[in-house]
C-alpha cells in the first residue's frame, strides 16, 4: 500500500486517526434528526414501500383522467358550431365587483397614467381609461395580494440560525445582512440571508 | 431503554426493516451506529465542525425520507451514508467556498500529560497534518480520510466513491505522496504552510 519512502507518515496518520476517533458529535444534531423523524411520521410520509395496490392506483388514475379528457375533447369537436353572436352572449358566471383598497387604487391610477403617457396619441384601453372610482370589475373576487415590502436588516449569526436559516458557523461573531418580506401589518413573512457584514454597524453602507 | 438495548445487537438489515415499519427506536439505533463516522468524515473533509454537523443532520434527514426506497441488499448502510455525506459535503464546500479554510478543525481536547511540551508538540503536528490533508484535492483527500483515517477496506471505499478499486489505490498512493512531500518540506518549520493556503479545493 505504501512506498517505503512514505512509510514514515503512517505513524502520524495513525495518531491523527486515534485523535479523530475521540471526536464527539454534538447532541443537538441527534435531537434535530429525531425531530425530523417525528415530523416526517406526523405528516404520514414514509410509511413503507408502496403496496402493489398503490402502484396500480398511480397508473390507473392518470390513465382514467387522460381518457376522460380525450372523450371530452371528442365531444367538443363533434358539437355543432355556435352562432357568432352566441360567443358574445353573457356568461353564466357571475361577475364580482369588489372594492379596491386605497393603496391599490392609487397604484392603479398611477399605472393608468403611465400607460396613457407611454402610448402617445392613442387612447388607453377602456378598462384602464375609465375605472369607476373605487371599483374595478374583475371575473373573480379581487384578492389583494397584500403589500409586501422587502426590508433589509442586520442581525447576529446565531439569531439568524435560530430562525432556521442555514448558515455556516452560527457561533461565529459578526453580523449578517438579511432581507425580510414584511406585510402591511408589519409582520415579517419570510427571511433570507443576503450577505455577510464586514464593516461595523455604525459605518455600514447606506441601505 | 429496554427497546434500545434489544436493538443493540440487531443487524442493520433488521433495523432498516423495523424503521421502515415506523419504529422510531430502530431509526435512532441506526443513527447511533453511524452518526460518528458520518460527522468525522464531513468534518475532516470540510475542515469545519459546523459543516460536519450540517452534513450529518442532512445525511440522516435524507436517509429517513428515502427510507422506504432503501434496500439493504443493494448496499450497506455505511456505504449509503458515506456516499450521501460525501455528496453533501462537496455541495456545502462549493456553496461556501469562500468560508472554507478560515476554520480548520483544531484539536479540542485539553493537553493533559506528564510532559506538556511533548504533548503540545504532538498536538501541533496533528493540527499541521490536518491542514495538509485539508489542502489535498478532494479526490485524494476523501480517499486518504476513508482509507487511512477511517480504516475502510479498498473495496468499501470503491463502493462509496463509485470508482474501481485500482483507482482508489492509485489515489491513495498519490495522496500519501503529497502528504509526505508537504510534511517533509516543512520539517523543522511548523508554520511554513500559510493558513490562507489551507483552502479546500472541491
Amino acid at each position: 500500500m505504501s512506498h517505503e519512502s512514505e512509510a514514515w507518515i503512517d505513524e502520524p496518520l495513525k495518531a491523527l486517526a486515534a485523535d479523530d476517533a475521540r471526536v464527539r458529535v454534538p447532541a443537538r444534531v441527534q435531537g434535530a434528526v429525531l425531530r425530523e423523524w417525528d415530523q416526517h411520521r406526523a405528516l404520514g410520509k414514509g410509511r413503507g414501500a408502496r403496496t402493489p395496490g398503490a402502484r396500480l392506483a398511480w397508473i390507473v388514475v392518470p390513465a382514467a383522467a387522460a381518457a376522460l379528457l380525450a372523450v371530452a375533447g371528442l365531444q367538443r369537436e363533434s358539437a355543432p358550431l355556435a352562432a357568432p353572436d352566441a360567443a358574445l352572449a353573457p356568461l353564466g358566471d357571475p361577475v364580482y365587483v369588489s372594492p379596491i383598497p386605497d393603496s391599490l387604487s392609487q397604484r392603479l391610477g398611477a399605472a393608468t397614467a403611465v400607460a396613457a403617457s407611454s402610448v402617445e396619441g392613442s387612447a388607453p384601453p377602456p378598462a384602464m381609461a375609465a375605472p369607476s372610482p373605487g371599483y374595478v370589475i374583475v371575473p373573480e373576487p379581487l384578492v389583494d395580494p397584500g403589500g409586501l415590502h422587502v426590508v433589509r436588516a442586520r442581525m447576529s449569526r446565531i439569531a439568524l440560525a435560530t430562525l432556521g436559516v442555514p448558515i455556516v458557523n452560527p457561533d461565529l461573531d459578526g453580523l449578517v445582512e438579511v432581507e425580510m418580506l414584511v406585510g402591511d401589518d408589519g409582520v415579517a413573512q419570510s427571511i433570507r440571508h443576503a450577505a455577510l457584514v464586514n464593516e461595523p454597524w455604525e459605518t455600514g453602507r447606506e441601505r | 431503554m429496554s427497546a434500545s438495548s434489544s436493538l443493540h445487537d440487531e443487524p442493520d438489515a433488521e433495523l432498516v426493516r423495523r424503521a421502515q415499519a415506523g419504529e422510531r427506536e430502530a431509526f435512532a439505533e441506526i443513527y447511533r451506529r453511524y452518526h460518528a463516522v458520518v460527522y468525522r468524515f464531513a468534518r475532516m473533509m470540510s475542515g469545519s465542525p459546523a459543516i460536519g454537523e450540517d452534513v450529518t443532520q442532512d445525511t440522516f434527514t435524507l436517509f429517513l425520507r428515502e427510507l422506504h426506497r432503501y434496500r439493504p441488499a443493494c448496499s450497506r448502510i455505511s456505504t449509503y451514508l458515506y456516499g450521501v455525506a460525501r455528496n453533501l459535503t462537496r455541495s456545502a464546500l462549493r456553496r461556501n467556498r469562500r468560508f472554507v479554510g478560515l476554520e480548520i478543525a483544531e484539536d479540542q481536547e485539553p493537553i493533559a500529560s506528564s510532559n506538556p511540551a511533548n504533548a503540545l508538540e504532538r498536538s501541533r503536528e496533528r493540527s499541521h497534518l490536518r491542514r495538509v490533508i485539508a489542502e489535498l484535492p478532494s479526490r485524494y483527500r476523501e480517499v486518504v480520510i476513508l482509507c487511512a483515517i477511517h480504516g475502510l477496506p479498498y473495496a468499501d471505499v470503491a463502493a462509496i466513491l463509485g470508482t474501481p478499486v485500482g483507482t482508489v489505490r492509485s489515489r491513495l498512493s498519490r495522496g500519501r505522496r503529497i502528504i509526505a512531500k508537504r510534511l517533509g518540506e516543512v520539517e523543522g518549520r511548523p508554520n511554513a504552510v500559510p493558513r490562507r493556503a489551507a483552502r479546500c479545493v472541491v
